[in-house]
């Protein structure tokens, strides 16, 4: 197996576990995850950062392909990072294997209806006014 | 949104050494200038203005929350500089270039919880906190481009900060109650908490806030921050009442206007205790309260605070956390008639544990 290590994405992710529940928020995304149960255990498995051969360890009632294609979803959502290779998806896990993270995209307009336009700065180093559409 | 990071170990030095002129050159600013002492909570802060202007922009907003001079004992906790550069000179020209600005007026690489920094294109606003030395600086460009939002409740960024200093969280919701307590209403724009914070005066309710409260985990005991709601037109058109108490100020581009709250509940000195998290969701007729667990009422508190403002660190989140597992929470169903929601809250505080 290559080796690697999954990193929870910090400090843009924030995390808090409920009663076994957890409420991801991602800053750069503006988007944000309730974790069912099982999904809340996998992502504390993460800790701070562990080797993925670890996380499977620490996982052992968990088939090898789910726990990938949860690792492979975290990435997707930019909610870790990797260093080194993940291992090359198999057989595709059942669906009931895979643990829920429902996303709720409610917010992340916040950040696409505020682009950043070229900005031109005046004399003091501080940006211009912003010119009124024509 | 930088700190952990190489680039934000790169900046901090930098970054103290811009804070320091900055800060500098505010005090001498402000120096001679108009000042107000700013009570949130347990706390007071000194505000210092360059210009009996920009005090008269913001000052409104802040009625209910000042001490007068004459009966002001407690030693300030923070010094906050409202300054803008029409009057004083722009500030000392940033450690950062133009490709450093960010969405949410962050600045990449720059900012941490030691020296908040962040900065608004479109009003030219400087903000920064120095958490070590306590003191807090608002820059704008000039007092006419001061945003109608930003007179409704000033400065949110660098008092979030601020509070922080001193574990009052900032929270976005509205908060209303009695003397039995209050409720916190919880959730993202358009969910009816500022219809319904405004509609629970029917019933005799305080509405304590309707867009953010200073909230202390340790309780949780909510505080007002600003004398003014936001009441879209179709508000005004379910609670006519309030036309009467619109505040003379331009509607926002939204096209709200801002209501003066009543000033009695804002005035208290030991603020509103929490008994329960609210989150109202429009539906055609008000339901009954339906027990949501701590994860909801995160969900509801969490991405909304923390998305909204520049600069939104894990203690920040951890304080959210505290208030929601601290408190019970339901989600309501609020439907067009103001006095059934009024009488849906008020039930709700009879019933709080």
């Amino acid at each position: 197996m290559p080796e690697c290590t999954v990193t929870p994405h910090r400090p843009a992710v924030l995390d808090e576990v409920f009663d076994g529940e957890a409420v991801l928020v991602n800053l750069e995304t503006g988007l944000y995850y309730a974790l069912d149960a099982r999904a809340s255990a996998w992502w504390s498995a993460l800790g701070t950062g562990t080797p993925y051969a670890a996380l499977l360890e620490a996982l052992p009632d968990a088939p090898a392909s789910a726990v990938l294609a949860f690792v492979e979803r975290l990435v997707a959502e930019r909610l870790v990072r990797v260093d080194g290779e993940l291992p090359v998806a198999g057989a595709s896990p059942d669906e009931a294997d895979v643990p829920v993270l429902q996303v709720f995209r409610d917010m992340e307009d916040l950040l696409l209806l505020d682009p950043i336009h070229d900005i031109d700065l005046d004399g003091s180093g501080w940006p211009k006014a912003p010119q009124p559409h024509a | 949104m930088a700190e952990g990071t190489a680039a934000a170990r790169l900046s901090a030095a930098p970054l103290a050494s811009f804070a320091a002129d900055a800060l500098a050159e505010a005090g001498a600013a402000t120096r001679g200038g108009r000042r107000a002492r700013l009570r949130i909570g347990p706390r007071t802060f000194d505000v210092r203005f360059d210009s009996a202007a920009v005090a008269g922009a913001i000052l409104p907003a802040w009625r209910p929350l000042l001490v007068p001079d004459e009966i002001a004992t407690a030693t300030p906790a923070a010094e906050l500089h409202v300054i803008t550069s029409r009057t004083s000179g722009p500030p000392p020209a940033p450690p950062w270039g133009q490709a450093a600005y960010r969405p949410r007026d962050e600045i990449d690489g720059f900012g941490s919880e030691q020296i908040e920094v962040a900065f608004q294109l479109a009003s030219g606003t400087l903000i920064l906190w120095d958490a070590a030395a306590r003191r807090g600086i608002w820059w704008t460009r000039s007092v006419e481009e001061i945003p109608t939002w930003e007179r409704i409740m000033p400065m949110r960024a660098l008092l979030r900060w601020a509070l922080r200093s001193f574990e009052l969280a900032l929270v976005h919701g509205a908060v209303v109650g009695s003397q039995r307590g209050g409720l916190l209403l919880a959730g993202a724009g358009g969910a009816g908490k500022s219809t319904t914070a405004l509609a629970a005066r029917r019933l005799g309710l305080a509405a304590l806030a309707d867009d953010y409260a200073a909230i202390a985990p340790d309780g949780p005991v909510a505080h007002p921050l600003t004398a003014f709601a936001k009441a879209t037109p179709r508000t005004l058109e379910l609670l006519p009442e309030l036309v009467g108490r619109l505040a003379p100020l331009p509607r926002t581009p939204e096209g709200k206007q801002a209501v003066v709250l009543d000033e009695r509940p804002l005035r208290s000195t030991t603020g509103m205790p929490l008994r329960a998290i609210v989150l109202p969701t429009v539906g055609a007729a008000t339901g009954e309260p339906e027990p949501v667990g701590a994860s909801a009422a995160m969900a509801a508190l969490a991405p909304t605070t923390l998305f909204q403002l520049p600069g939104s660190r894990p203690a920040d989140q951890r304080m959210l956390a505290e208030i929601a597992q601290s408190l019970p929470a339901y989600a309501l169903t609020v439907g067009p008639e103001p006095e059934a929601v009024a009488g849906a809250l008020a039930q709700l505080l009879r019933d709080a544990p």
